[in-house]
């Protein structure tokens, strides 16, 4: 009776191993097939995100259709990096070679996961970081969340390109930019403007440890690679505060690190009423060509970076550099016209 | 931390699930605590010692209770019958007690961290309109996640354990893991221990179906949350925020969009919640049941945050009207009124205490307590004028069994609860009421017309918007009518060919992936309920 009975259980429990080993072949099935269509969504979401007008090419993927080796100096960080820096005006002003990476509302894992795939291909003598997306993940949930977007971006980035999944005419835009990463916004939209905004405080805003963990990793990786870090705090009405500098300069002489804080460095130089394309957030093309002026002073000051121009094998650089100015010209001449147009409406 | 996130998604569900089956069944139930102290932990860090001293409480509350109960039940067969009951009354005179101090305690935690900053401030009102120079100060007070559910089931749970509703739990852990199961925590259902302590101390084995179902149904919380819900939070806020600049359709379609909003953000947190659950082998209590079928503001709670409304008539509800005072007035009433007054007014007296604690439940602000009051008055207008309704429909003819009349009914209701909503949502009482009467003034665009196209709130995708919205009315109405003829969706789609299935789950889980609001622009929308 005992043996049958036991009989019975190791049949029974035999079944269930069966039963839930099909179950398991169906989920990895299940899951597998997902996969490949999320996939081949993330494939078409890439190159949806480029753009068919030159001058709106500004996908961070432009910069693996540059020759390799070839960028001296990358900027890394948020959409004030992509807002704030024209690298063909820096081209134009000192001959170098530079790329803006800047995803919107990037986080710190996200830039370590991006340097890392960068490297790859480039090797860029100066790196700047962007610190305002340092005070984005306040909380640990918040960073935990980053750090598992930025895994699954790798694969999948259709969860970061998701609603450009629209854009079919952008299937024929060409991977290379002339803007390298730069996004041109010519609207002028003024913030409200706060007395004290400037004023100086003792305050410290707290960065997350798990965001700083990631960001002590990145200037690991860009130092293995023989690049010199700065971080970079560019100009961003909204979102930049006093305690916010104190939290980076901290940052920066725990970490060894030059800071290039041009929210008080050129508070007399960008005009909020007309250097910014919305209300104080991110500079328009008027404000990125007052940052750019300053970077590339910085650099000359700072670094010893070769002077490409007019060394045929940065042709390229020079013809795009026209090219931007071209566009940009065009786009100028095309909002004057719009302008004259609605005038003539509404006389 | 919020169920629409990554990280909750995938490695924390994940792995959770993976260990959880990894385990033998008797030990499962700590592979569940140990996810749960971990999900608190990262949402609210120390503060899980707050959530542990409630369970202490309770817990040596429901330990002493049982003892009370034991000593009893040991000398009741050796005492004489008229002895007999008056040990039983000491007994539950002593249980009665110690039910008042956990619920003292559990509740004054409850009450200190969310309310004491209002009743200061009002008091500070009171205080200065009284020329008194004296002030409560403000404090900084941080609420623990998940206070305002887990101290209803904290109380439901003592109680139950002296009402013999359900043994008291000897294990500390397992009493822990009833208050902090992760599903729940952020926004219910409140739990009774009857239900999920039993589903938690059962072991489960690996269900294909049960897991696949649970999966199904968080992946339509989903839906609701992060297509539905969120894309409408653009044009919700800026019509409650900037009430005062519009008017006319545009707040009505504030009001309407709000309702779909809440509707759908708190079902698809349930949703997501329940279905965590379900596949773990656990099931849920259900917190909707197709609430916009109702066709009175009574039935609309009872399909509406079921497990509030039913842990207020359990818990305040019954305890009030079998209280000695409403005895005495029941039987007042009886001697002087008619029958149905007789029933009526103790028991309409009665709900006074359970829509104030549903308003105050939701917050400390004037506007839910007189969101309380406004159902109150509502339920009680319409049980006092019952008979008056009766005689006008009588003499103009209307046969209620008709279906125009149902639908009359479900109308009147909807109108109810938008307006209720709009009370809720408001920025204060004085907004809810500038914006009921700019309801009536009709809407001149002007500067603001472009809000219809959504683009004054930076959105690029107005038409598609708009379309979606409708598309998902339709479709949540529909999933509600199926529901509410018995018809199992997922029942019926698990019977369907494996292609057919496959292909609509998959289209389900690109639908959340290429349509939802999140991601640059959007911020993390926190979950509504979350937040009470």
């Amino acid at each position: 009776m005992q043996k049958r009975s036991e009989d019975g259980d190791f049949e029974k429990n035999r079944a269930e191993i069966m039963s839930n080993k099909k179950a398991a072949g169906r989920i990895l099935s299940f899951l597998g097939i997902l996969g490949i269509l999320l996939f081949g969504l993330s494939r078409a979401s890439v190159l949806m995100n480029r753009s068919v007008h030159p001058l709106f090419n500004y996908a961070t993927s432009g910069i693996f259709a540059e020759e390799k080796e070839s960028i001296d100096v990358l900027t890394i960080g948020d959409s004030d990096v992509y807002s704030g820096l024209i690298p063909a005006k820096l081209w134009e002003l000192s001959g170098i070679t530079s790329f803006s990476w800047g995803e919107p509302a990037q986080r710190p894992p996200e830039t370590y996961s991006y340097l890392k795939k960068i490297y790859q291909e480039q090797n860029p003598q100066v790196v700047f970081i962007d610190v305002n997306h340092l005070f984005r993940d306040e909380k640990l949930s918040d960073n935990l969340d980053s750090i598992t977007r930025a895994a699954i971006e790798k694969p999948f980035p259709v969860v970061l390109y998701h609603r450009k999944l629209d854009s079919f005419q952008n299937f024929l835009a060409q991977d290379y930019t002339i803007t390298k990463g730069y996004l041109y916004r010519d609207d002028a939209k003024k913030p409200k403007m706060k007395k004290n905004h400037f004023k100086e405080t003792g305050k410290i805003t707290a960065i997350h440890p798990i965001t700083r963990w990631y960001l002590e990793r990145s200037v690991e990786l860009c130092r293995k690679n023989g690049s010199s870090v700065v971080l970079l705090y560019i100009p961003t009405y909204k979102e930049w505060t006093y305690s916010n500098h104190n939290a980076v300069m901290e940052l920066g002489s725990e970490l060894g690190l030059p800071v290039l804080d041009l929210n008080l460095e050129m508070q007399e130089e960008i005009d909020w009423g007309t250097d910014t394309a919305d209300y104080g957030y991110h500079l328009n093309y008027s404000g990125a060509q007052k940052v750019t002026d300053r970077i590339a002073k910085y650099l000359e000051d700072n670094y010893d970076l070769e002077d490409h121009r007019g060394d045929p094998a940065y042709q390229r650089w020079q013809k795009d550099s026209e090219a931007f100015r071209g566009e940009v010209e065009k786009e100028i001449l095309e909002k004057e016209r719009r302008e004259k147009e609605r005038q003539m409406q509404g006389a | 931390m919020p169920y629409n996130t990554w990280f909750y998604l995938l490695p924390f569900l994940g792995t959770s699930l993976l260990i959880y089956y990894l385990m033998p069944p008797r030990h499962r139930w700590t592979v569940l605590l140990c996810a749960s102290i971990l999900f608190y932990l990262i949402a609210s860090g120390k503060l899980i010692l707050v959530l542990a001293f409630t369970t202490l409480v309770i817990w040596g509350g429901a330990l002493r209770i049982e003892a009370h109960r034991k000593t009893y039940l040991e000398i009741k067969d050796t005492l004489p019958k008229n002895e007999r009951k008056e040990h039983k009354a000491r007994m539950e005179r002593q249980n009665g007690r110690v039910v008042f101090a956990a619920c003292v305690i559990i509740l004054g935690i409850l009450f200190f961290t969310k309310y004491y900053n209002f009743v200061g401030s009002n008091l500070n009102l009171l205080m200065e309109s009284l020329h008194i120079g004296a002030r409560i100060p403000a404090l900084r007070l941080v609420m623990p996640l998940g206070i305002s559910f887990y101290t209803l089931s904290a109380v439901s749970y003592v109680t139950d354990v002296s009402r013999e509703r359900c043994p008291a739990e000897r294990n500390f852990f397992r009493l822990f893991l009833f208050l902090i199961f992760f599903p729940v925590i952020t926004e219910g259902p409140i739990s009774r221990y009857q239900q999920l302590g039993t589903e938690l101390k059962t072991e489960h084995r690996f269900n294909y179906q049960e897991f696949c179902f649970g999966a199904q149904l968080i992946v339509w919380g989903l839906i609701q949350k992060v297509i539905f819900a969120d894309w409408l939070n653009r044009y919700v806020r800026e019509v409650f925020k900037y009430y005062k600049n519009y008017s006319g359709i545009i707040v009505i379609l504030g009001m309407l969009i709000y309702t779909f909003q809440i509707y759908m953000d708190f079902d698809g947190c349930v949703n997501i919640a329940r279905g965590s659950a379900q596949m773990f082998g656990i099931r849920l209590t259900e917190n909707f049941r197709q609430p916009f079928f109702s066709t009175s503001a009574a039935e609309f709670w009872r399909r509406w945050h079921i497990s509030l409304g039913a842990w207020l008539k359990d818990y305040v509800f019954y305890p009030i009207s079998l209280s000695r005072f409403f005895q005495k007035l029941s039987k007042a009433c009886r001697k002087h009124m008619n029958r149905y007054y007789a029933s009526a007014v103790p028991t309409s007296a009665a709900l006074l205490g359970v829509w104030l604690g549903n308003g105050i439940w939701h917050g400390a602000e004037w506007k839910y307590i007189f969101y309380g009051i406004y159902y109150y008055i509502i339920l009680f207008a319409s049980r006092m004028l019952e008979p008056v309704f009766d005689k006008i429909c009588a003499k103009l003819k209307i046969d209620r069994k008709r279906k125009a009349w149902h639908h009359f009914q479900v109308a009147r209701t909807f109108v109810i609860v938008n307006i209720g909503m709009l009370i809720f949502r408001a920025e204060n009482l004085g907004a809810a009421g500038y914006m009921l009467k700019s309801m009536f003034v009709p809407w001149d665009a002007g500067e603001y017309g472009s809000l219809l196209r959504w683009s004054k709130i930076e959105c690029n995708y107005a038409a598609a918007v708009w379309a979606g919205m409708v598309v998902a009315v339709i479709l949540v109405f529909f999933v509600g009518l199926a529901h509410e003829k018995g018809i199992r969706i997922r029942e019926s789609i698990a019977a369907m060919p494996v292609c057919l299935r496959w292909a609509i789950y998959m289209g389900a889980v690109l639908a959340v992936v290429i349509f939802g609001a999140y991601g640059p622009g959007f911020g993390e929308i926190d979950f509504i309920y979350a937040g009470f």
